[in-house]
């Protein structure tokens, strides 16, 4: 099992730890009550089938596509083209930012859930303190219109989903929040009722701050 | 069980999407102790574990027919926990928590604290809840459950080399705690 990296040896070397870790393997006794009433929850939800997947699955006279050398030109321009008009059409968005996650006041699809971060153009909240950048105001902004609660967690607020609970929106389906942030580079996310989501609009910060996924948003003095 | 073999959980699973629920009851049993170990050590108490257990159960059950049989049931299983774990130090706030877990393990601890072993017992568990949350996630993993570091991958997200360096860390804080104590 050792690699020979450190973190190993506990197993694979005496160690004083490795007795202590004897206890920590000890089962947590189960209790009955406990066990019951989760069999008694499952008992009361429907019984689950196997989704059907069907382009996944091999089905008999499935057609096949064959990829020609002129098919794999043709396809290899299409994505380029395809990737050339997406930067250019999120440069134009950002070039005057500067950051990467900012969607400043841009519609958003109103699928479930869709979401952002914008800069408040007018804001820069508390300023100068001595030495320290000042705040900007970021709105953050999260489509989901069957949540109950919604709120804004990241390492600005050590991620305490009580810390920024967000608003409804009067048109009962956008959650909002304004938050003032430092200058820099801050991982967030928003709790749906009990779900840690990403932001669906902005870039994502995978393994980050305890691997939960979450987003990034680059805040700069430059934004307002 | 079919005679004396024990039923693969994959084949558990098929009988339960093919309307057997009482088969998810076995699964249960097989994968409770482990999942409800996880989860007091992760949490710090047993409340919270047996709400995060019993919700990963519930939302594995919910979530049967996407599961696929290359992924091991265990694996699924533990994802699942863990997400739920980590949803549960996020709602009540990590640093007030630590603080808050640190006092009740201790003093459940604390009571045979007598012998020289019991102590160290109780400093080890003072010092597993005050490592960083995913420290403590990737060390339970590999020392107390026991997984292989591709397992932990699938389970948490995270990259081997990453678990691998927090595992490393975890292992390094504890044993720098229980020196501490017996050079006392």
């Amino acid at each position: 099992m050792s690699d020979g990296h450190d973190g190993d040896r506990l197993l694979t070397r005496p160690d004083p730890l490795e007795s202590e870790i004897e206890a920590l393997r000890a089962e947590v006794p189960l209790r009955p009550a406990w066990r019951a009433l989760l069999l008694r929850e499952i008992d009361a939800l429907p019984v689950p089938t196997r989704e059907r997947r069907g382009p996944r699955l091999p089905m008999p006279g499935r057609r096949t596509l064959v990829m020609t050398p002129g098919l794999a030109l043709a396809a290899a321009v299409g994505f380029v083209l395809l990737g050339a008009a997406a930067m250019y059409v999120a440069l134009r968005e950002h070039t005057a930012t500067g950051a990467l996650a900012v969607t400043a006041d841009q519609s958003l699809p109103r699928s479930n859930l869709a979401g952002s971060a914008s800069v408040d153009s007018g804001a820069s909240g508390s300023s100068a303190t001595a030495g320290r950048a000042p705040l900007v105001t970021v709105r953050f902004m999260l489509v989901a219109p069957e949540a109950r609660r919604v709120a804004l967690v990241g390492d600005f607020n050590q991620w305490n989903a009580g810390a920024a609970p967000m608003r409804r929106a009067r048109d009962g389906q956008t959650w909002t929040i304004e938050v003032g942030l430092r200058p820099g580079r801050h991982a967030y996310a928003f709790v749906v009722d009990s779900d840690v989501v990403p932001d669906p609009a902005a870039p994502s910060a995978v393994g980050e701050d305890f691997g939960v996924r979450s987003s990034v948003v680059l805040v700069s003095e430059t934004l307002r | 069980m079919d005679g004396e073999r024990p039923v693969a959980d994959a084949e558990l699973v098929r009988r339960v999407l093919a309307g057997e629920a009482a088969a998810y009851t076995a699964l249960v049993d097989r994968h409770s102790r482990a999942c409800l170990r996880f989860a007091t050590r992760l949490l710090g108490n047993r409340e919270d574990a047996e709400d995060a257990t019993q919700e990963a159960f519930l939302r594995a059950y919910r979530a049967l027919g996407r599961y696929e049989e290359r992924t091991a049931f265990r694996t699924w299983l533990f994802a699942i926990l863990v997400n739920r774990c980590r949803t549960a130090l996020l709602q009540r706030g990590r640093r007030e928590r630590r603080v808050q877990s640190d006092g009740r393990l201790v003093e459940h601890a604390a009571s045979p604290a007598e012998t020289p072993s019991a102590e160290l017992r109780v400093e080890l568990t003072r010092a597993l809840a005050a490592l960083a949350p995913e420290q403590r996630e990737a060390f339970l993993l590999k020392h107390v459950e026991q997984l292989e570091y591709e397992e932990m991958a699938a389970i948490t997200g995270a990259g081997v080399s990453a678990l691998k360096m927090r595992v490393q860390r975890a292992c390094a804080r504890l044993r720098e705690s229980l020196r501490d104590l017996r050079d006392e």
